[in-house]
């Protein structure tokens, strides 16, 4: 059970860091 | 506060500690902007360098985490997102040159700013400590010397990376990245601090004398211990401590074994350990009077914290111990409500506590199912490996109230959890502990 939430953890944390990067680097490069 | 509580709160601040410096960029004011590769690059080094650097939490072995979060869970969020953490910190040079293929020209050491070499040096580290983490058997380096060799250079690494970014000062030269990533540092050397000068400290001013050795079915030895000049530890069935024998609390030679005996006798604590090899084969050895260090209690697999009108024990092999701790304090406590113990073995031969397991049938509410791989030919039990249908066979109708434990190696965890999924247990009435987590 945990591990499952672990994993939901990681995905999340790592896609928010992607997007944020992602849209940092956007709005920095217009 | 509630223990739930308080976990979701650490997790959400834990989310909020990694994703404040990227989300701190779009904070200005900025240096001019450049192009979106250079900036995407910058972005990902922030991102990959606050996912790495927290990494010195989960394994510190924080009274406040571990009593909040099962420690196989701490250890496997710290091996995934170390590896997430260095992707990204990895993608942060690749696409720097990918942008720009002048930049290689900084993985020349002989000509390259000593920002620069700081952060090659630095990667070169990262990757030799995942190879040794993830293929340390493979390699067949001693746990110990990888050990010390994992602390030292993730240190290194940590502090060459800090180098570099200071260095580097293009976002960092904005006053919160200067003040989130310094007050990181210190957290992180905290934490290091801890594990490695305060507790053993603390484990030397509170030893342990070996009672007695007793061999056990399945080569495995209870380890007896008694608390020499202070009260002991008060654990909880289920839980767990690291064991350090025949060597100081400094040194990096001590290892996770679960609690046998009952959480009621709180003058005397029991470890049934198999020999598997290193620490473990030199526990046969202990002699009686010789002092030990015990670190702990650590653990959440317990029924304190998950009360239920019955119980389902599932274990494979060496998997029993901590079910066995939660058994016999439930006998203690003449706890009635009814449990049921799924026990997977090799063979019959093998089955550890096998006579304990059937006087206790008689002392408590107790049915034990073995289910064993190469059975005897007179066998009338279950035989191959737990699975649903053997599982759906014993359970009762009340199925879904009860709550299950699971401990055993990682494959046979995660099978005997899909198989409760298809019997509609709730996810969130399965506790698992797999015993191969550092």
């Amino acid at each position: 059970m945990q591990d499952i939430y672990a994993r939901n953890l990681l995905i999340i944390t790592v896609g928010l860091l992607l997007l944020f990067a992602f849209l940092f680097a956007i709005l920095r490069s217009i | 506060m509630s223990d739930l509580a308080k976990a979701k709160l650490w997790i959400a601040l834990f989310v909020l500690v990694i994703l404040a410096p990227v989300l701190a960029l779009f904070w200005g004011p900025h240096p001019e902007g450049r192009e979106f590769w250079r900036e995407l690059s910058a972005a990902y080094g922030f991102a990959g360098l606050a996912l790495i650097g927290i990494q010195f939490i989960p394994t510190a072995r924080l009274p406040f985490l571990a009593q909040l979060f099962p420690m196989d869970t701490l250890y496997a969020f710290h091996h995934k997102i170390s590896i997430a953490g260095f992707t990204l910190a990895l993608a942060h040079p690749l696409l720097l040159f990918a942008g720009n293929p002048y930049t290689l020209r900084l993985l020349n050491l002989a000509t390259a700013p000593w920002r620069a070499r700081a952060a090659v040096i630095a990667v070169i580290l990262f990757i030799l400590i995942i190879i040794t983490s993830v293929w340390r058997k493979d390699l067949r380096i001693r746990y110990e010397n990888w050990r010390a060799v994992h602390d030292l250079f993730s240190i290194a690494a940590a502090g060459l990376v800090l180098y570099h970014m200071f260095m580097v000062n293009h976002y960092m030269a904005h006053p919160f990245q200067r003040v989130y990533w310094s007050t990181s540092a210190v957290v992180w050397a905290l934490a290091v601090i801890y594990i490695r000068v305060v507790r053993p400290i603390q484990l030397l001013q509170r030893p342990y004398r070996v009672v007695s050795v007793q061999a056990e079915r399945g080569e495995a030895w209870t380890l007896s211990l008694e608390p020499d000049g202070h009260p002991g530890c008060h654990f909880m069935a289920g839980q767990f401590a690291w064991l350090v024998a025949r060597t100081s609390p400094f040194s990096f030679r001590d290892n996770p074994f679960s609690f046998s005996s009952s959480a009621e006798n709180k003058n005397r604590i029991e470890f049934t350990i198999k020999e598997l090899g290193d620490f473990t084969a030199t526990v046969k050895e202990l002699q009686a009077g010789e002092r030990v260090y015990v670190d702990g209690c650590y653990g959440t697999f317990d029924i304190d914290q998950h009360d239920a009108p019955g119980y389902v024990m599932i274990a494979g092999g060496i998997g029993s111990v901590p079910i066995l701790s939660i058994l016999r304090t439930m006998r203690d406590r003449k706890d009635n409500r009814p449990v049921i113990f799924f026990y997977g073995n090799p063979d019959w031969e093998q089955v550890t506590f096998r006579k304990d397991l059937d006087s206790l049938t008689s002392q408590m509410d107790l049915k034990v199912v073995h289910v064993l791989e190469q059975p005897p030919d007179n066998w009338r039990g279950e035989t191959g490996f737990i699975t649903a249908e053997i599982l759906d066979k014993h359970l009762g109708v009340d199925r879904a109230n009860w709550h299950y434990f699971i401990c055993g190696p990682i494959p046979m965890i995660s099978a005997v959890e899909k198989a409760l999924l298809q019997l509609d247990i709730p996810l969130v009435k399965i506790h698992t502990e797999n015993y191969e987590m550092a």
